[in-house]
Parts: C-alpha cells; structure tokens; sequence
C-alpha cells in the first residue's frame, strides 16, 4: 500500500468505517488516488462502493476513519465543502435538469455573473457559452447546439454533459458511480473514451461499474470491496475478468486477517 | 443530430460563432405557444365584436385589462410555484382576509391608505412564509399544507370580520384600482417602451444597431410584429380618452421583472432547475428549501395585492370574495402553458392565459349570456390547450 506520498495524492482515505447499526457497511478502508490516474472500484451489491463514495463526497459522515483531500483533513462531513475542495460526483442518474439547456446545465450552482442596471446581478450568457463550448472542444465532445435542452439529447451524450460538468472547474477528483450503468454498450464507449482522456487535465477519477470490461479497459488499478473491505488491490493490465471475479467473490483467496 | 455537419464546417464557423451566439430553443418554443395564445385571444376579441359591436372599444378593452390584473397577478406567482413543482390552493382564501384587513385597518383602525396597503403586504409576505416555512420543515407536499390554508384563512377572514362586508375606504384607497395615469403621460410611457423594444430587436437581429447577436428566425419576426400591433393598440385604448390604469401598469412591471428574472438571474433559473430535477438541483449546491420559502413568501405578497385591487376595485372587502379565484387562477397558468409536473411555464404565458379567460367573462356579460357558460367554456378551454400541449411535444420526438 502507498503510505508514504500521502501529501501528493489527490485522496487519501484511511481506515474509513461506516455503520448503519448493526450493519457495517465500511470495515475499515484505506486508498490513495493520485492526480492523472484512473482506479476502478469493483464489488458485489452491498460490498460497500456507494458508501464509501458518499462518504468521500460529504454526503454521509463517517463512523471513524480519516479522509484528506489534497491532503487537507475533511473535519465534518458537507457536500458543499467537498465541492469546494475539488470533490466532484458523476451519478449513475438525475445528474442533469432535463428542461435547462446544455449550457446552463454544466454551470448550474456556479453561474457566472456580472453587475447590471440598478445593481444586480446579471447571468452573463455570452461568457458562459464561451467557457462551456471552450470545455467541450478541449475535452473532444461534439454536441448539437448548446442552447438546446438535455431533453433532446441521447443518454450518452447526457452523461458527457455531466462528466464536463465535473471536470469544469478543475477538481481534484471525480467519482463516478456507475456512469454507464444506463446506457447500451455501445452508447457507453464514447463515455468512457471521455473518461480516458480526463487524465491529461490533471485529474484523479475514482471509476465504480459492474461492467467489470470497463473497468479492465478504462481504469490504471482497480480496487476489489468485498463485504465493506478492500480484497484486492491490483493493476488492470496485470488482471483478466475471470480473475476479477474470483477476488469480488472471495473464491481461491486466502482468508484477509 | 447534425454533429458530422458542425464538425465539418467547424473552421467556418470559429469566425463567426463570437458574434452570433446560438438563441435558446426551448425560449423559440414557449415563444410560439404564446405567440398562438395571443391569437386565439385576438380572436376571441374579434369574434365577440362582431356578436356585441362593442368589445373592441377603448373603455371595454381598459375594464377588461383591470378585470384580469387580479386573477394575472395570482397566475404569475402559481406559475412560478408550479415551475417549482408546489402549488398552492390558499390564494382566493388569503386574498378574502387581506381584502377584509384593508377594510379594518383603514376602518377600525383609523390608519392611511398607503400604510395599510404596506402593512397588507407584509402580512401577506408573513402568511405566505408561514406556509412555505411548514412546507420545508415539516417536509408535507405543499398540496396539504395550503388545502389548509384554504380552509384557515377563509375562516380568519369571516372571524375578523365578523361576517360582515366593510365598505367605504376613501378616496385615496378607491384610486387604486380604479385610477389611471394623465393621458399624456400613458403615451410618453407607451411610446417610450415601444422605442425600447424597437431599440433591443434591431440590436439583437439585426446588427444594424450594434453588434448582431442572434439570428434572424421567423418567430423573432413576428414578435416584432406582435409588438407593433400591441403598441398601436395601446395608444389607441390608453391614450385617446382615459390613462394606463394602475392595476394594468403594476402588472406590467411585474411579467417585465419576473421573465427578466427567469432568463437573466440565478435566483429565476434556479427555479426552473429545481422543477426540472430538484435532486440535480439541491447536488449542484442550489438551496431548495431556502428557494421554495423565497417563492411561497413572493405567492403572499402577490395574494396580498390582488387583495388590494380587489379590494379597492369593489370599494368593500366581503369575507366571501374570491371564491373561484384561486382555481381560475390555476386555470390561467395551465392554459398559459405551465405544466403542473414543474419545470415549464412562463409568467406572460399565464398572464395571457388570465387575459384570455377574463376576455371570455366579459363577451359573455356585454353578449347578455348568462355567466355560467363561462365556467363550461374555461372547462373546455383547459382541456383544449393541455392536449394541444400534449400534441405538440409528441410530435417532434
Ligand atoms: N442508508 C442506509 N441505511 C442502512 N443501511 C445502509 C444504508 N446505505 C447502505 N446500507 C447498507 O450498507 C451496505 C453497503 O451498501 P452500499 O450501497 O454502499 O453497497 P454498494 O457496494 O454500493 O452496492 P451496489 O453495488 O448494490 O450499489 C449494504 O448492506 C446496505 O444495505
Ligand atoms: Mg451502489
């Protein structure tokens, strides 16, 4: 395990715990993400995944344990001061508000502003659309008029509008919780063709599928949960799907201490 | 989609994009519905001229305005609530006991006209936050908690007044509702947004003025058109023989702010974004409940001044007023487009929609036809336009 380069990892998480009562949800997981790299996070229904990124994202409050963000301890748990540190979420669903335009969706909660008659402050449209058509030719994504609203796009392309969305303000990390989970396979891979390229921004991305070949493909590690613990930590090249498998089980695998 | 097109000309294009940015569809859109609004409206107009001879006549289409301020007032802050997927069924309710407190503070109380009418809206404001706070808190839909307050505050309003209907407020409070502006002041102010409008279109479409900042489409067109037409109207009905009534030029500023809000401020788009997906919303960092408590207290404060035009307009604040006004209120905002799942609606879509209904009350009324027609015909009416609704969003699917 990496303990040493704890300072430059973009998370680091240790010993995190979380109980629901008698239910341990999280027994005690610790992980390091550093900037430009891609870890898979695979395990069965239950294992713990969307716990423990709630728990990164200040949505639920651990039981014990410790999580920094680019090295800065979190001390209460809020989503706010997650996103205001770099954290950012990509949900498997409900990522985007259907009747707002594509523009207006990737600023949403972070609009830019100007001063305008009598003081106010005025959406500036122009800069917006700037930025956002600015963000989507850096990032490769095409997409039709951004003034049209997400309604009218495809489930892929939605969920590239929310990956642009994450990544716009330069985060630390972003999670992602099953983002293809909705989408065929095809309409998947210009998805996680995005999520390939995010690297080179600097980014640390934290990948959950149950797609276990996307996993394979897109991640540099994956990290097995099994039972709210980490099995298994090993580099995707080095790993093939049935093995995969086999770990998430806990099959052929030397009872953990 | 014509992703390979734009791509193929991406190189073309990157000369131009800076000046002509891309205008909102969804915008063109409701513009259409509104724009078809407003001619069924036109419509109905000259369809009850040729039946009466005397709709389309200064001092009818003036009344007509004041008649649908009260009920446009209330369809504007539904709208909104709606847009935010709450709704609220206390408006006619809360209308009667504001109505009713006018009459005692100015009454009983002894106090002047303008400071009734400010301690009037801030009760309003109080009721509406009181209602909106319990929404939040308690987390009960919004549906039960002004169900409620449909049932309370009728009963606050026959208790306090003990069932009887004041009337007599003065002079003062009387021109409220019943006033005008000078004539000539009516037109220097028609002309002059007229002018205004003129200025930002060519500004905007053409680049003649300024830099060009959309593109030329058709329904920019007519609009331009619409806007002609509305003016000469207006100088016709407010400039020749009586002024702007107020109640019409409060509305007025009100659609102004509230569209002006929807498309330019953080707080109007949040509104839509929280009825377009509250979940998405409240992740983004938008404060719901804060938005909905800022929207039940903006409900209160309308309700209070539909209360003051009503009240004003009938010089009496009966207990029993406004009966209806709460569901014609709802009608209006439908017809005008709002869609009671949230997320879609527009305040001058309502508004028009309350012009609509309440041109249909008064044709009906100079027709000599009994007024019950009215409520069968605004039943049809709301069908009418919410399949034509449905019909339209399947179609380009
Ligand atoms: N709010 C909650 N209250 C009680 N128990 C919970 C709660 N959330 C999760 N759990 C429990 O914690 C355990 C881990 O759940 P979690 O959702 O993190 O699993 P997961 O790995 O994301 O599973 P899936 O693959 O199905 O999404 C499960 O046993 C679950 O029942
Ligand atoms: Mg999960």
């Amino acid at each position: 395990m990496t303990t040493s380069a704890t300072t430059a990892s973009a998370v680091s998480v240790r010993d995190l715990r979380k109980n629901y009562g008698a239910v341990e949800a999280t027994r005690g997981v610790s992980f390091d993400i550093f900037p430009g790299e891609i870890v898979g996070m695979v395990g069965d229904n239950g294992a713990g995944k969307s716990t423990l990124t709630k728990m990164i994202a200040g949505d639920v409050a651990p039981s014990s344990g410790e999580i920094r963000i680019g090295g800065t301890l979190v001390q209460s748990s809020s989503t706010t001061w997650a996103r205001d540190h770099g954290v950012e979420m990509v949900y498997q669903d409900l990522a985007l508000c259907d009747n707002l335009d594509i523009c207006a969706n990737i600023f949403l909660g972070r609009e830019i502003t100007q001063r305008a008659f009598i003081g106010h402050w005025k959406l500036s449209h122009d800069t917006m659309m700037a930025k956002a058509q600015n963000l989507l030719n850096m990032l490769e994504v095409k997409l039709p008029n951004l003034r049209e609203p997400v309604t009218a796009l495809s489930g892929g392309q939605r969920q590239m509008v929310a990956i642009a969305r994450s990544v716009a303000y330069e985060p630390k990390l972003v999670i992602m919780d099953e983002p293809t989970a909705a989408l065929s396979v095809s309409a998947g891979q210009p998805v996680l063709d995005l999520i390939r390229r995010l690297p080179q921004r600097n980014v640390a991305i934290l990948l959950i599928s149950h797609r276990l070949s996307d996993v394979l493909t897109t991640a540099d590690r994956i990290l097995v949960l099994r039972r709210g613990k980490i099995a298994a930590a090993v580099r995707a090249s080095e790993i093939d799907e049935a093995e995969l498998l086999r770990l998430m089980a806990g099959i052929n695998v030397p009872n953990e201490d | 989609m014509n992703v390979k097109v734009g791509a193929h000309a991406g190189s073309v294009q990157a000369a131009v994009e800076p000046i002509v940015s891309r205008q909102s569809l969804e915008l063109e859109r409701s513009n259409w519905r509104i724009i078809i609004l407003i001619g069924a409206t036109i419509a109905i107009w000259v369809g009850f001229h040729i039946w009466t001879g005397v709709f389309i006549s200064p001092r009818n289409l003036s009344n007509l305005t004041v008649q649908a301020a009260i009920t446009a007032v209330l369809a504007a802050g539904l709208c909104w609530l709606l847009v935010a997927r709450e709704i609220d069924l206390s408006v006619g309710s809360l209308l009667a006991m504001c109505g009713v407190l006018c009459m005692l503070l100015m009454q009983k109380a002894g106090i002047n006209a303008y400071l009734t009418i400010l301690i009037v809206i801030f009760i309003g404001i109080g009721i509406g936050l009181l209602q909106g706070g319990l929404r939040v808190k308690l987390g009960i839909p919004s549906f039960i908690i002004t169900l409620a307050g449909f049932s309370w505050l009728r009963g606050l309003a026959y208790v306090l007044s003990g069932a009887e209907t004041l009337s007599g407020a003065g002079d003062t409070f009387y021109e409220v509702a019943n006033g005008q502006f000078p004539v000539l002041l009516s037109l220097a102010i028609i002309l002059l947004l007229a002018a205004a409008h003129l200025y930002s279109w060519l500004r905007a479409y053409t680049g003649l003025i300024g830099p060009q900042r959309f593109e030329r489409r058709p329904v920019n067109l007519v609009i331009l058109a619409l806007s002609i037409g509305a003016s000469a109207l207006a100088v016709w009905v407010f400039a020749t023989r009586r002024g702007i009534p107020y109640p019409l030029a409060f509305l007025g500023l009100l659609v102004f702010v509230m569209e002006y809000s929807a498309r330019n401020t953080r707080f109007g788009r949040y509104v839509y974004a929280i009825g377009g997906n509250p979940t998405s919303a409240r992740r983004s960092g938008i404060n719901v409940d804060r938005m909905v408590l800022c929207l039940f207290g903006l409900m209160g404060a309308l309700a209070a001044i539909a209360a003051i035009i009503q009240t004003s307009r009938l010089d009496a604040g009966p207990p029993n007023v406004g009966l209806f006004v709460n569901l014609s209120a709802l009608s209006a905002a439908i017809i005008g487009g709002t869609s009671l799942f949230g997320g879609e609606g527009r305040v001058l879509g309502a508004v028009i929609g309350a012009l609509l209904m309440a041109s249909i009350t008064n044709g009906l009324s100079l027709a000599g036809v009994d007024t019950f027609y009215q409520m069968i015909i605004t039943g049809a009416l709301l069908i009418v336009a919410v399949s034509a609704d449905h019909a339209a969003q399947r179609r380009p699917k």
